[in-house]
């Protein structure tokens, strides 16, 4: 299965949520973390792995598509990582490998020969992990038209595909997120354009609402006017994203506000939570969303 | 006499193994170039060779300056209609002259590279058995890789599969001895990658490339079959449903393993030692049956179920 993670914004929490989804994935499937934010690849520094912080220096995904390399640089990130709680946390685990992107590289233009390597790339590893994500670069990029031209190639028809629109839980972003989607040169225009069935593409979006604050929580130092002021936009907000056709039945998850995340990207293991470090509510959200990314049902009409 | 090579090996991408026809017509990579195809003791089929230019230089251990200009040749095999090889190799060959000659005169004399430089052969065979490839030198795999790609992107593949599996690597280098007794070592590098040196008599040294795809296929159905069983005692620890990787592999793998049927008589030897040291079908005989073990129990606990 491909899961591509987009965005319309930057800061919307869409690489740091995708690698926590990843490696809850990744405790009983194989899974692949491809980093194709060629502007400014972070996923290094979200799992952990030092040599790999803002991109390796070469033979990355860049160089994949850039340069003709024919077997991008692939991280275990159980060894690569230098966080101690992460190696040798599930004996069973399976293998997370991530794809990095390139120190100082930059976006590029859109060719043929791009997205048939591209779509080269991804037949590849879906025959090889049972989970490929794919972290796009925020907007409308070359990144996510790339994905969509490799995906609507007629030998990738078989494979199963999935999108995952990232956005905060604010009226711009919620109107960001539409305009990503259903807006002009939006996924679904330029999904149709590359040869994709609006219909189908569209039953394969589903949206992630991220650092949404739980305000059901009794919050001693709220006033009471601002949580009646909340709740009300909360509401306003809810409405907001049925009518721009990002209501639940179209959500795959929420992530609650996590002060960790605030500070720094990273995964969020068990032992932050019993370390009272990160919030329990936090890893149910990412490993909910996991679940439901590779729950068939979820997916069946939306 | 030195051969150096590289083997990938990858389950071919189609959800069915492919019928021998259909083998010989994917590998028909360029029209009017005849297809290799053996149907006993299990149906192999071979593309027929390209040819790759190549000048660069050569890895060597300790690092030496070394340059090699010729081709590389690369075939694709189809094992069972079900596992795709790209087996790329060239024989070195030391030469005094430093300029390039006229491309006509490499392309005469195909899977040849001249080697010129101070390198010595003991340097690049030593190169060529490091675990990672130096930059900047003679890649052999990513040759191989592209040829896999190309046959994996072919029209009669339906790209369906029903079982992931991790493509592997050997890297392999054949040494000419005069009366030398066949040997081989295996190097098993990492999850993906592995090493061999093959010693042959002369006249033996091209026999060697079969037997190097041959142990390449094996290692891999043995490395396979062992993901298989790993990802079914992962979903069992999780009380998912492992049965359906469990038959994949048994009905996919199992009927390909035949060490040696493909390799020269007078190489079948080596075959020998390497089921003595680190051993084979022995263990990959207990694989087996440790699978059909948990499809048969598994199969009874269903059908009782059903009785209660």
């Amino acid at each position: 299965m491909l899961v591509f993670a987009a965005s319309d914004k930057g800061g919307t929490g869409r690489s740091v949520t995708s690698c926590n989804v990843a490696f809850h994935l990744a405790q009983r499937h194989d899974v692949a973390y491809l980093d194709f934010d060629f502007g400014s690849p972070t996923a290094g520094a979200i799992f952990d792995i030092t040599r790999a912080e803002r991109g390796i220096e070469q033979e990355g995904m860049h160089s994949y598509f850039t340069d003709g390399l024919a077997d991008p640089r692939r991280l275990d990130v159980w060894t690569s990582t230098s966080r101690p709680d992460l190696r040798g946390a599930n004996i069973r685990a399976g293998r997370l490998t991530f794809f990095p992107g390139e120190i100082g590289g930059a976006e590029f233009g859109m060719t043929d020969e791009r997205v048939d390597r591209c779509a080269e790339l991804l037949t590849q590893l879906d025959h090889e992990y049972e989970v490929v994500l794919v972290d796009l670069s925020a907007g409308r990029s070359t990144a996510l038209h790339m994905a969509l031209a490799a995906t609507a190639l007629s030998k990738m028809r078989s494979v199963t595909c999935r999108w995952l629109v990232f956005h905060r839980w604010t009226r711009q972003h919620i109107v960001a997120a539409h305009g990503l989607v259903y807006g002009k040169h939006g996924i679904l225009e330029v999904g149709k354009i590359s040869g994709h069935d609006q219909k189908d593409l569209q039953e394969d979006i589903r949206f992630v609402r991220v650092a949404v604050p739980l305000l059901k929580e009794h919050n001693p130092a709220q006033s009471a006017p601002q949580a009646t002021w909340l709740l009300a936009y909360d509401d306003e907000l809810r409405k907001l994203a049925v009518d721009r056709r990002l209501g639940q039945s179209r959500v795959l998850g929420t992530t609650p506000v996590e002060p960790i995340l605030q500070y720094r990207e990273q995964l969020i293991t068990e032992s932050d939570v019993a370390a009272k470090i990160a919030n329990a509510t936090t890893i149910k959200g990412f490993r909910s969303l996991a679940d439901r990314l590779v729950d068939d049902e979820v997916w069946e009409g939306a | 006499m030195v051969i150096i090579g590289e083997v990938r090996t990858s389950l071919l991408h189609t959800s069915l193994p492919l019928p021998g026809a259909a083998a010989a017509d994917l590998l028909a990579l360029r029209p009017g170039t005849q297809v290799r195809a053996t149907s006993r003791p299990i149906n192999r089929t071979l593309s027929p060779d390209t040819v790759t230019g190549v000048d660069c230089s050569l890895p060597s251990e300790p690092r030496t300056r070394s340059r090699g200009i010729g081709t590389v040749v690369t075939r694709a095999i189809v094992v069972g209609g079900m596992v795709a090889q790209a087996s790329s190799r060239a024989e070195l060959e030391w030469t005094d002259y430093r300029e390039r000659k006229p491309w006509k005169y490499y392309s005469r004399r195909p899977g040849v590279i001249e080697v010129s430089g101070p390198v010595t052969t003991d340097q690049v065979l030593a190169g060529f058995q490091m675990p990672s490839r130096q930059p900047e030198t003679l890649d052999l795999g990513s040759i191989s890789q592209r040829m896999i790609n190309h046959v994996q992107d072919r029209p009669q593949l339906d790209n369906l599969t029903a079982l992931r599996t991790r493509p592997t690597s050997m890297r392999w280098t054949a040494v000419g001895v005069e009366d030398a007794v066949p040997a081989v070592r295996l190097h098993i590098e990492d999850a993906t990658m592995r090493t061999v040196r093959v010693t042959v008599p002369p006249h033996l040294l091209e026999e060697a490339v079969g037997f190097c795809e041959d142990l390449a296929l094996h290692d891999w159905l043995y490395t396979t079959l062992g993901h298989v069983i790993a990802q079914a005692e992962r979903d069992m620890a999780r009380d998912a449903d492992p049965m359906k990787g469990l038959r994949a592999g048994l009905s996919l793998l199992v009927r390909l393993w035949m060490p040696g049927a493909h390799v020269s008589p007078e190489l079948r030897p080596l075959w020998q030692g390497l089921e003595a040291v680190p051993g084979f079908s022995e263990p990959w005989q207990r694989q087996v049956d440790w699978i059909r073990d948990q499809v048969f129990m598994r199969s009874l606990a269903a059908v009782e179920e059903l009785h209660h």
